[in-house]
């Protein structure tokens, strides 16, 4: 019953997101860390230099996502959560959204599915932006060394696939503050404190940094581990499922508009 | 038939200062039910409340016969609704809000224009609602919770901030709503005048009670039974004695009856006329429906 609204909830979800600056964020957003480590490179090539005896193509992906990871993926995320959820609350839509012949959940589950595509839009666009970049250097300078290597896709797709299982923890904490609160900058100040501290829990290694959502991204680009998930990765899909649920019990029984 | 009813409808925030006590509305098939009462007085927690929108502290809402909850789907498909300000996507344009409203009601894309059309805003199709007057938004509403062809459809204040033209045309398309297609309207609104002239029934809500509810008709009843006539004579006993009946009383140095209609006035001038009484004055005074309303709420 519920499923079969999902698709169309996705779709109201999508034309509801025209013209607003989360999509421009996703794309604009992509060209962050390819475009740093691309001036990086032409300002100071020796840098790049050292790819030609290892893998030029594998440093230089590997130095876009610690760019990727240490600055925006964390602020992303939860700027997609808050920008997406705070069409309702800016437009007044709570109240029309929810007197619709459309299931709560629907509603909830649509713009979940919408927020994660995004993401995952981001990252494919992203890691596409990091291969043109570096297409560009190649083109631009031999001394690099990426026409003698390929890049391994593998590892591109597991960056992809453990960073966004990372941030979901996230994701499921400002979702649903985005539903809670329309002011949009309290969302991203939290964010903000979560993430300086996330850094100085990491390095002061406290014990518990497993079950800090803020430090996950920057946790799994660290963390060696030969399982394809580690014990933050699963805290973060944890905290992901729980908080949606309680999100949703939260604003199915709440006085909306 | 009764299209929407609530029994003992109650809310709160705060226990000791209740916004909604026990109202039982009956709102019957095919009427323009007007839910009227000064700012402040419930109507919109009410119409909330209707729309599960607010969730009761007691009482039951009944729409088309059956409650809210696991028929919310069911019956949001045959209900629309126009919410105080209105709910519009102002980052997009019309075309583009009707369209989301379109997929949430599962409607063909040719509704979208009929709906246009109805409201009058083909020409500001592809304009962004943002840039919509007031006017335009009200009737972007309107058109929002029409697409879907409703047999219900609840309005909150929907000619607040038009114009007089707005107004007029606001009321002129729910009458001809309601006799074309039958759609049932329940319109809140601060206005008795604007209630009266388009409204067939009617409740009055002050401070969270319902203090009237009936038809126009009984309205106008009511009121009636409130006005008085007042009588000017060459010889107040003689004519207090052939309208004893009536039990005249003296105030102001003129006789008062109650007034019941022209005919009566009409038999009663008659009467002092055929005794050879000389009147000076035959004067209909009393609450009218303005008055009335007040003396309602007061």
């Amino acid at each position: 019953m519920l499923l079969s609204y999902i698709p169309a909830s996705f779709r109201i979800e999508i034309l509801k997101t025209r013209n607003t600056s989360a999509l421009w964020l996703t794309f604009i957003g992509s060209l962050f860390a390819p475009a740093i480590l691309f001036i990086g490179y032409l300002s100071k090539p020796e840098i790049g230099y050292a790819g030609a005896k290892i893998n030029a193509w594998d440093l230089f992906i590997g130095r876009c996502w610690q760019a990727e990871i240490a600055v925006f993926i964390p602020f992303y995320a939860v700027l997609m959560n808050s920008l997406i959820v705070n069409i309702e609350h800016r437009s007044n839509t709570w109240k029309y959204v929810f007197t619709q012949p459309f299931p709560k959940s629907s509603v909830w589950v649509g713009k979940i599915l919408l927020i994660q595509s995004l993401i995952l839009l981001h990252f494919l666009v992203f890691n596409s932006l990091t291969l043109v970049a570096g297409g560009i250097l190649a083109l631009i300078d031999s001394n690099y060394g990426f026409a003698n290597h390929i890049p391994s896709f593998d590892i591109i797709l597991k960056f992809i696939v453990k960073t966004f299982i990372a941030t979901l923890g996230v994701s499921g904490i400002h979702y649903w503050l985005a539903t809670r609160i329309k002011n949009i900058i309290v969302p991203i100040g939290i964010a903000l404190m979560g993430i300086v501290l996330s850094s100085v829990l990491i390095m002061q290694q406290w014990k518990y940094v497993d079950w800090f959502p803020y430090a996950f991204p920057l946790l799994s680009s660290m963390r060696k581990s030969n399982d394809f998930l580690v014990l933050h990765e699963w805290v973060s899909l944890g905290y992901f499922i729980v908080l949606n649920v309680l999100g949703y019990l939260d604003i199915s029984r709440r006085n909306m508009g | 038939m009764v299209i929407l009813q609530t029994q003992q409808l109650e809310f709160y925030f705060r226990k000791d200062q209740p916004i909604v006590r026990s109202i039982d509305l009956q709102v019957p098939q095919g009427s323009i039910f007007g839910f009227l009462g000064p700012n402040g007085a419930g109507k919109t927690t009410s119409i909330r409340l209707i729309l599960g929108l607010l969730q009761a502290k007691s009482g039951t809402v009944e729409i088309f016969g059956q409650e809210l909850g696991s028929n919310r789907s069911a019956l949001f498909q045959k209900i629309g609704s126009l919410i105080e300000s209105p709910s519009l996507y102002l980052h997009l344009t019309g075309k583009q809000n009707l369209e989301i409203a379109r997929h949430y009601t599962q409607k063909p894309a040719s509704r979208i224009n009929e709906v246009l059309a109805m409201v009058g805003l083909e020409h500001a199709a592809t304009k962004k609602a943002g840039a919509y007057s007031l006017g335009m938004k009200q009737r972007l509403g309107l058109a929002m919770a029409l697409l879907h062809q409703p047999e219900l459809v609840i309005l909150d204040e929907p000619t607040n901030g038009l114009d007089p033209g707005g107004i007029i045309e606001m009321r002129e398309l729910i009458k001809q709503l309601n006799r074309d297609l039958g759609i049932t309207f329940f319109v809140s609104s601060h206005l008795l005048a604007e209630v009266e002239r388009m409204c067939t029934h009617v409740g009055i809500i002050h401070q969270g009670n319902l203090l009237f509810q009936g038809s126009i008709q009984e309205l106008q009843r009511a009121q009636a039974q409130q006005r008085m006539i007042y009588i000017d004579t060459n010889n107040h006993e003689q004519a207090q004695s052939i309208l004893s009946e009536l039990k005249p009383q003296l105030v102001a140095g003129k006789l008062t009856v109650p007034f019941e209609s022209k005919a009566q006035v009409a038999a009663l001038n008659h009467s002092l006329v055929t005794a050879g009484i000389d009147v000076y004055e035959l004067n209909i005074q009393g609450a009218d429906l303005e008055e009335m309303f007040l003396n309602i709420i007061r």
